[in-house]
């Protein structure tokens, strides 16, 4: 196909208009903004392999942590057979489930 | 520079900026984006413009031009800002209104062509105006334009006569 000549293709491109500047723009960039808007209306971009650095290293963080083992008393007090003694006085309870009757 | 000065600047020239950049990006968010971006950079930096260097129309299209090639580059980083043999094929008149095919044709110049004829065609840019926006010799702007308009006098080749059919202009949102 022959192609345009200069009168037809400015004819053409002539044809697209484009749309003025919306008008809330300006609102955007002079429109002073509570600074706490950043927490959720920012983003921060991350390139990829310090995402995948950080997340290795928090991996590595969370694997070679040491887990915290229960701490049994530094001094244990040794028992004498003396230490028992009898019950003073006995007070037994009796204990019955729900649906049994007395 | 003031705060109210840029915002005459803003008021004077957010149209032809947007245009530009709704033009080089064929997205209306991005262009918004840009023109934000523009602004902000000048209200935070406002020593950056010199009058007595340029006046403030080229120098906001030359910002707004890096903001669209930073885009661009991040996101088709494997293409070639300016391809001398690229070749596309010519549009098909049933597939959409001129204005949107005109629209198409021109998104899939080249960035660098595009750029070029943008400021030419549609913003009114001398030669050597481009020249200093786009940080390039006016030979090699010269030689952009021209490679930008052979192309679409091909690719819009079959759209010859739609321009005597029809005259309705759509904006391609």
């Amino acid at each position: 196909m022959e192609p345009l000549n200069d009168d037809e293709l400015n004819r053409l491109l002539a044809r697209w208009e484009a749309p003025p500047a919306p008008s809330h723009l300006e609102r955007r960039i002079f429109g002073k903004q509570p600074w706490y808007r950043w927490l959720w209306a920012s983003s921060i971009p991350v390139p990829v392999p310090a995402l995948m650095l950080l997340l290795l290293l928090v991996s590595a963080l969370v694997y070679f942590t040491p887990r915290s083992k229960p701490t049994l008393p530094t001094t244990v007090r040794e028992l004498k057979f003396s230490d028992f003694q009898p019950v003073s006085e006995i007070k037994p309870r009796i204990v019955r489930r729900n649906h049994e009757s007395n | 520079m003031t705060e109210s000065d840029v915002r005459e600047a803003y008021r004077t020239h957010k149209d032809a900026i947007y245009r530009f950049a709704w033009r080089m990006t064929g997205s209306p968010s991005a262009a918004e984006d840009i023109v934000h971006d523009c602004f902000v950079s000048l209200l935070r930096n406002p020593n950056a413009y010199d009058p007595s260097r340029a006046p403030m129309r080229p120098f906001l299209l030359a910002i707004a031009r890096n903001l669209a090639r930073n885009r661009w580059r991040t996101e088709q980083r494997w293409s070639a800002l300016d391809e001398e043999a690229f070749v596309a094929e010519p549009v098909d008149p049933a597939t959409g209104q001129v204005a949107d095919l005109v629209a198409r044709s021109v998104q899939l110049l080249p960035p660098f062509q595009r750029e070029a004829l943008v400021l030419f065609e549609y913003e009114q840019r001398s030669l050597e105006e481009i020249a200093r926006a786009v940080d390039a010799e006016v030979g090699t702007v010269k030689a952009r334009l021209h490679r930008a308009r052979e192309n679409l006098r091909r690719i819009l080749a079959p759209l010859r006569f739609s321009d005597q059919r029809s005259s309705q202009t759509t904006w391609n949102h």
